[in-house]
């Protein structure tokens, strides 16, 4: 097991832009969807609305699995593997939160060419978020214990 | 992202309208003939687990493998898979298919690994692309 300080830790959620994250449902049924991240302060913060369904689900199960794919690491036979305790809260993260889900996702160099492609749709996005149910909310997540896998 | 369709009312005329970016799962063929990443959640004991799977989909069934031994066996049991790309807003694609798991033979050109194999009896297949958000 690996700790969330561990520099491979660290490497991989640096290193990746999508978290698998698993979540249980209230009925105790299984729940997985991809989802965008950012680390800040050795916490990941998971940015949207309030009433997702991964949302209400930690708000009854907190105990969460991520994978962290580490697709920018260079490391093409490996996964990472995260145990988390997650909490829901209402409203935005942090401005610095934000910076960082701005810079990683929206105008990174690689990002900025992709939403400049889709400029048409802009309207439809901010359509799209504005009218989620339950108004904007996040998710924070404190790792846990790691571990590599192998990837099928 | 990943949050299926926002739902508004109209104010004017009472329509329901709605911006979405859930399409056919046929919109994302691509992805089921090459899975990019896969990953398969289920329940052991009384909490939520999931491991990186080798996913297959053929005339309308769903495969998927995992490594030998990392889980209890998930014969019989509820999964949930998730095919998935992409990086940026406009580049999220995926397919999730919730069902019950039964355990098959290798295919052919996997038996050589050390992957076990289930199927996929569908409930629930859903799919989206987010460069294909449009209001409905």
């Amino acid at each position: 097991m690996l700790s969330p300080a561990d520099p491979t830790v660290r490497a991989f959620l640096r290193h990746s832009m999508v978290a698998e994250a698993a979540t249980l449902s209230p009925k105790l049924r299984p729940f997985v969807t991809p989802l965008w991240f950012v680390v800040h302060r050795d916490i990941l913060y998971i940015a949207g609305a309030f009433d997702t369904w991964a949302g209400k689900n930690v708000a009854q199960h907190p105990e969460v699995a991520l994978l962290f794919s580490g697709e920018r690491a260079g490391r093409p036979h490996e996964i990472l593997r995260l145990r988390g305790t997650a909490t829901r809260h209402r409203g935005l993260p942090s401005w610095r939160v934000l910076l960082r889900f701005a810079l990683k996702y929206y105008v990174s160099p690689r990002a900025l060419p992709v939403e400049l492609r889709h400029a048409r749709k802009w309207r439809l996005r901010a359509l799209y978020y504005a009218r989620l149910k339950g108004g904007a909310g996040h998710i924070q997540v404190v790792p846990g214990a790691g571990e590599l896998l192998a990837r099928p | 992202m990943c949050y299926g369709t926002a739902v508004a009312h109209d104010p004017g005329g009472g329509r329901e309208r709605c911006v979405t970016r859930d399409v056919e799962v046929s919109a994302v063929r691509d992805l089921l003939d090459h899975p990019p990443r896969a990953t398969v959640a289920f329940v052991e004991g009384e909490t939520v687990a999931l491991l990186p799977a080798r996913a297959r989909h053929s005339a309308g069934v769903y495969q998927f493998g995992i490594p030998a031994g990392r889980a209890v066996g998930l014969d019989t049991r509820e999964v949930v898979l998730v095919i998935d790309d992409g990086s940026y807003w406009f580049e999220l694609r995926g397919v999730s298919v919730r069902g019950v798991a039964a355990r098959i033979e290798p295919p052919e050109d996997g038996a050589t690994e050390r992957l076990e194999w289930y199927a996929i009896a569908p409930r629930r297949v859903l799919a989206w692309d987010y460069a294909a958000i449009r209001e409905a």
